[in-house]
């Protein structure tokens, strides 16, 4: 697989086809170290804490969402959940709802 | 920005109301100022004073009702004409009748974007987000900028927590959205500008909420753990190698309305 149709179906299976190509212009280098951050000190017990599930994520799977929720938890993290019928991106595929739905959630 | 309104409230400053959120019906949010203009919702008490007046004997309040605020502000503003006087709300408030129902002032965003995106993927929220009148900022994450950056998680938890700040001073309340990787600076960046810990320390504004759009979290001094069956790890891989440099907007422009 190229890594276009890759990364598209990765990130924006949902948003219109149109938006792709520009979408993926946008993409800029990442140093890997970007996804191992360890957090010193996270504000999850000082703030209220909503998780978004995106249901039909193709990059971070639902199991995977759920597997973060449920270590935050068993570390003593309360945390509300919502879900959305949405890929990884639903500020791409869904603005309005992810605004109502943060809205209502907070 | 500066809400227009906040003018006029930072003029009276006082002691802060200590029972902030005791009032039924009353949104701790929107008592969060401890003086304003305008009637005292039934079951608080203070002193009334004259609003204060300008060179021209003008007073500095405005001649119509309005209890909203401009975006992002989360103060209670009362103007009520023609008596433009100020009330303190006092210490002893009673908790026992009903105030009147006021909307909770809407809070304000700051958006920690994902791995490999940049704050414009994210302009179509941010535009539905300025079209209801709410603030919002993007800020552009130095990690993901060209060029290698020492300690990108600092720096990327500086960037986001810059921006937090930035509106806490102001007294808004924030909701801090991470996205996908974000939401590990996103976490990191809020520590210590929670409302709740402000509020103790009788000062206005903080972040209200985190929220995580399928985003990584991980307890403190734990790595985050990627899903194997997920494409996450197989896109990081292609990433690494084929990341286009032809781009039409810049990474290093943020989002801000």
């Amino acid at each position: 697989m190229k890594p276009g149709p890759v990364l598209v179906d990765s990130f924006y299976h949902d948003v219109p086809a149109d938006q792709h190509q520009g979408l993926l212009d946008m993409l800029v280098k990442q140093p890997a170290s970007a996804a191992a951050y360890v957090l010193k000190n996270p504000a999850y017990e000082e703030v209220d804490c909503i998780y978004v599930y995106c249901e039909d994520d193709r990059a971070l799977r639902l199991p995977a969402q759920k597997r973060t929720v449920g270590r935050l938890r068993e570390s003593g993290v309360k945390m509300k959940e919502v879900l959305l019928p949405s890929g990884h991106f639903p500020f791409l595929s869904m603005p309005d709802k992810l605004l109502d739905a943060i809205l209502e959630a907070v | 920005m500066k809400c227009e309104y906040c003018t006029v409230g930072r003029i009276l400053t006082g002691p802060r109301n200590p029972h902030q959120g005791d009032v039924p019906g009353v949104s701790t949010r929107s008592l969060r100022s401890d003086s304003y203009l305008g009637p005292l919702p039934s079951g608080i008490s203070g002193t009334t004073e004259y609003c204060p007046q300008d060179e021209t004997g003008a007073y500095k309040g405005r001649d119509d009702i309005d209890t909203g605020s401009s975006p992002g502000c989360q103060h209670l503003h009362y103007y009520w004409p023609p008596s433009l006087f100020i009330n303190r709300v006092q210490p002893d408030i009673s908790c026992d009748s009903r105030a009147p129902s006021m909307s909770p002032a809407q809070p304000a965003f700051v958006l920690a974007g994902g791995s490999w995106h940049i704050p414009a993927h994210y302009q179509a929220f941010h535009d539905v987000v300025s079209a209801r009148g709410l603030k919002i900022i993007v800020p552009p994450l130095p990690s993901g900028v060209e060029g290698r950056v020492d300690a990108p998680f600092e720096a990327d938890t500086k960037a986001v927590a810059d921006a937090v700040r930035g509106l806490v001073e102001q007294g808004s309340d924030v909701v801090v959205i991470g996205h996908s990787s974000g939401g590990i600076s996103a976490a990191e960046a809020a520590h210590g500008l929670g409302v709740r810990e402000r509020a103790a320390k009788g000062l206005p504004g903080g972040v209200r909420s985190l929220v995580l759009v399928s985003g990584l979290g991980e307890p403190a001094g734990t790595q985050p753990q990627w899903d194997e069956e997920s494409l996450a790890s197989k896109a990081a891989d292609t990433m690494a190698f084929e990341v286009r440099t032809a781009r039409s907007r810049c990474p290093t422009r943020g989002l801000q309305q």
